[in-house]
């Protein structure tokens, strides 16, 4: 049970937190570098792949499961309030 | 979980293995095979082994244009004729909505007869893209997180290793076969990791707009699909609904490379054909550089002027479509060509020894306990291995044992062949369940016979012999797969004979000892 949720974590958890974290620094690339916008999609979904693999690592290696949830669901969080934030800002 | 980061990753390695090994095994052997899915075609379709015209009128392509025309296709799709490709392919849309594709002579333009098959570059490849899984693109994510989960499986195996620099030089082959198959397994992955590695990241940078969407989402909001004109200059404009027709495609090409300043184009695309506003989209072959798609033009059809031909300078841009090119293959290099083929068997002689290696250490333990899991990932692993080369195999025999034409109970050749590939796949995993532990010497038996089978009836259905074959520069293509097909039976051969002979020993144990 204890892996089914660790690897759901990893799997699910860790694709939805990359797509809210690529989604912000696409964000922050155009907003404050002045980054073409098609490049900031471009780079920051190229970005995901290696975001998404650093995060199920990490899921896999975090021994506390209860530790990993919140931390990713915090970083899941935080993408969001700036996208929502930057979203804003920017119309 | 595991109290170590060794120890977890030592964990992810072994059950991310075991669970997705199959199907990764499976995705690579059909990409290695794609990197020669054109010669694959040629093989599979005699009636398109034609010479390469050097001498090539683009207007030999007005005859493919006219077909399509008279299907009132919205656009179409007309691939120039290459080296591994010597003929004019022509893709549109059939009156009654599917889609068709047409072969037609690079000399004269006219429509050579249908192959009646698939071949690798409609079976094959999209096998290895998308397990042929069409349904909600469902094929694509599960490829896609294979990719991932071999990339996961790159880092952790490179945690667990402890003397890297020494598994480079350590292969015991004639100790236990578990032994065996971790060192196998560890040449190959410490040798190919390089390759392992990219290949992993470029698959699936490839799509990166279907995996990782929500940057273009969050960017573009409601006009995401001025993406794919910001980002690549893509060009569109409806019909104007009056007729007209298409000036010669010598002008459209000509056109196009006063942009490009040399090179020549791979395909033209026309869109609203025989409308006044039709345009050309052609795009520079990428012979002689690594990105897939290099300099795309746009052609106004009806005045063969040049309507746009922005070059792509974005940095991220061109760095994906560098990556996406290594991963295609598309430049002209036999060399390495050849070496992505050898790094992509390295790559399923990877994945088969690592699989084995958890069935070798677990056997005996299980046996005793009484527990299955061995038995049962032994015969997946075997039908896997093993019964995926059988099917490959099959799908090429049923091509040419079959005569061009016939249908078997009511269904045409082109259906036919991947139904047998299947119900091959799924009878190699009932052999392998009821034959446990011996399966592997008579899968590697029928591979052997399988693979000299398709030479011979290769020869018999279209005279083109190996030595023929050889001979003649515009049938290398037929004899590279001959000769492969031959080396692959005799490998075999000597696989079955010495598993054979080490069954009768009584070691009691397999070995692979060759996944080809």
């Amino acid at each position: 049970m204890r892996i089914f949720v660790r690897t759901a974590l990893a799997i699910v958890g860790g694709y939805v937190g990359t797509s809210a974290i690529i989604a912000a620094l696409a964000m922050i690339a155009v907003a404050m570098v002045g980054m073409e916008r098609s490049e900031a999609a471009t780079l920051g979904s190229m970005l995901g792949f290696v975001i998404y693999l650093g995060l199920m690592i990490w899921s896999f290696a975090e021994p506390a499961l209860i530790r990993m949830t919140l931390s990713l669901g915090a970083v899941t969080a935080l993408s969001l309030a700036l996208i929502v934030l930057l979203g804003r800002y920017s119309s | 979980m595991e109290p170590t980061f060794r120890a977890s990753m030592n964990w992810l390695h072994t059950w991310s293995g075991v669970v997705l090994g199959s199907l990764l095994f499976a995705i690579f052997w059909m990409g290695t095979l794609s990197v020669f899915d054109k010669e694959i075609d040629r093989w599979m379709m005699p009636a398109s082994r034609l010479a390469w015209p050097a001498d090539f009128s683009y207007d030999a392509m007005r005859p493919a244009y006219q077909a399509a025309l008279a299907a009132k296709s919205p656009s179409v799709l007309l691939l120039v004729p290459n080296e591994r490709t010597p003929v004019i392919t022509g893709l549109w849309r059939a009156a009654d909505g599917s889609f068709a594709q047409h072969m037609f002579d690079p000399r004269t333009g006219a429509e050579l007869p249908d192959q009646g098959t698939l071949g690798a570059s409609r079976f094959i490849y999209p096998f290895h893209y998308s397990l042929n899984l069409k349904v909600l693109g469902i094929g694509y994510w599960i490829v896609g997180l294979c990719g991932m989960m071999m990339m996961a499986l790159c880092v952790s195996g490179v945690v667990i290793h402890r003397k890297i620099f020494t598994d480079f030089f350590t292969f015991r082959p004639e100790r236990k076969i578990r032994r065996t198959m971790l060192d196998l397994h560890n040449v190959a992955g410490v040798l190919g990791l390089p390759f392992h590695v990219v290949i992993s990241v470029s698959g699936l940078v490839i799509l990166f707009s279907l995996y990782f969407p929500s940057s273009i989402w969050a960017v573009y909001r409601q006009d995401a699909r001025l993406f794919g004109r910001e980002a690549y200059g893509t060009f569109a404009r409806p019909p104007a609904k009056r007729p007209a027709d298409l000036v010669s495609f010598d002008t459209i090409v000509a056109s196009a490379k006063s942009a490009w300043g040399q090179g020549e184009p791979n395909y033209l695309y026309v869109f609203n054909p025989g409308d006044a506003a039709a345009y050309v989209q052609l795009n520079r072959s990428s012979e002689d550089v690594v990105s897939n798609i290099s300099h795309v033009a746009y052609v106004d059809g009806a005045t063969g002027e040049l309507l746009s031909a922005g070059k792509p300078e974005k940095p991220a841009a061109v760095t994906q479509r560098f990556i996406a090119g290594l991963h295609f293959i598309q430049f002209r290099h036999w060399t390495l060509r050849w070496l992505y083929f050898g790094l992509g068997l390295a790559g399923c002689v990877l994945i088969a020894t690592g699989l084995l290696f958890w069935v070798e250490s677990r056997r005996d333990r299980h046996r005793t306990l009484g527990r299955s899991g061995a038995r049962v990932v032994e015969a997946v692993t075997v039908a896997s291995v093993t019964g995926l080369l059988i099917a490959t195999l099959a799908f090429m025999v049923t091509n040419r044992a079959l005569p061009l034409g016939t249908s078997v109970f009511g269904v045409e050749r082109g259906v036919v062949e991947p139904v047998v590939f299947h119900l091959i796949w799924l009878l190699s995993l009932l052999h392998a369940w009821l034959f446990a532990g011996r399966a592997w010497v008579g899968q590697c038996r029928a591979i052997s016979v399988l693979a000299g089978g398709a030479v011979l009836l290769n020869t018999v259905t279209t005279g083109d012999h190996p030595i023929r074959a050889l001979a003649d520069r515009q049938l290398w293509p037929i004899a590279g797969i001959d000769v492969t097909l031959i080396i692959s039976a005799v490998i075999a051969a000597l696989a079955a004979i010495r598993l054979a002979r080490r069954g009768r020993a009584g070691t009691g144990s397999s070995m692979e000892a060759e996944s080809r």
